[in-house]
């Protein structure tokens, strides 16, 4: 852990001294971070990959106003979630969860992992945006409860908790486990 | 109760690899311009200005040797030669006889 920190204090110098390489390997372990946040808050994957792009892109043009390295991700998680409600904002996707956002071919001529995909999402769209953020950072980034209680400013235990839920709803919106669940109980 | 992880794959923007790549290095290029901007606008600076303020160097220095050669070669005559006092006394310039006297005394010594 101690190596892990010091390893990304240096990465963030060396990327905040301009250093192509700290820069590259600085979006490469981030980009599907950022993804995930703003997938949380806009639902759609377009729109979600424009935003982690840009909050890259910007949490490295100010790379200096971050203090310290432990705290970059929960940094660029601000950055994100701003960039995504502006985005949110001027698209009004509330209409866009309201009905889910890949319509644009007719059914049949799309793939299962496109019709999935829309399921999935319109699913998500059901959830509270904390649970969707916990979900997509637990089963989407591969993070632990530690990182998310910390980057979200949750307990663990409250990580957990929300992880749970969320499962449960999401099998229950997609009609999975039907049978397990109670369905008078959200 | 089932708690397993969910099978979120669809959504994963790594799983199109060659989409991935591309998108990743396109994110870093662009961070990375981002990281060069004082930079990029000295090299810009630089790049228009340079030149431009190099040639209009030339071109002032150009401007001032044209006047310098194109200025009269012959002098005027100079106001304490006799003869240019005689001259203007009898053409009415001088402002006295005495001053042309007195540059006359003096063009004497």
């Amino acid at each position: 852990m101690v190596d892990e920190t010091q390893t990304r204090a240096e990465l963030l110098s060396a990327a905040a001294r301009g250093e192509k390489r700290a820069i590259n390997e600085l979006v490469r372990r981030h980009l599907r971070f950022a993804y995930a946040v703003a997938l949380a808050v806009l639902g759609e994957r377009g729109d979600a990959e424009d935003v982690a792009q840009e909050a890259l892109v910007q949490a490295c043009a100010k790379i200096e106003q971050c203090r310290n390295a432990e705290g970059f991700a929960g940094w660029l998680r601000q950055i994100t979630r701003r960039l995504a409600f502006r985005h949110r904002r001027r698209r009004r996707l509330q209409q866009f969860w309201a009905t889910s956002g890949e319509e644009v071919m007719p059914l049949a001529a799309q793939s299962a992992d496109a019709l999935l995909r829309r399921d999935l999402l319109a699913a998500l769209a059901q959830l509270s945006e904390r649970q969707r953020e916990v979900l997509l950072l637990h089963d989407l980034e591969g993070w632990k409860h530690l990182q998310i209680a910390a980057c979200l400013s949750l307990s663990e235990e409250m990580s957990r908790q929300t992880l749970f839920q969320a499962r449960r709803r999401l099998r229950l919106l997609l009609g999975r486990d039907a049978s397990e669940e109670n369905p008078n109980e959200r | 109760m089932n708690d397993e992880r969910i099978d979120l794959s669809v959504l994963d923007p790594q799983g199109d690899a060659a989409r991935w790549e591309a998108w990743s290095a396109d994110t870093a290029e662009r961070a990375w311009r981002a990281r060069q901007p004082p930079a990029t606008l000295l090299a810009q600076w630089a790049a228009w200005w340079r030149p431009l303020s190099g040639t209009l160097i030339l071109v002032g220095c150009g401007a001032l040797i044209a006047m310098w050669t194109q200025r009269p070669l012959s002098p005027a005559p100079r106001p304490r030669d006799p003869d240019w006092a005689l001259l203007a006394w009898s053409e009415g310039s001088a402002s006295s006889p005495g001053e042309v006297f007195t540059i006359l005394e003096v063009s004497d010594e």
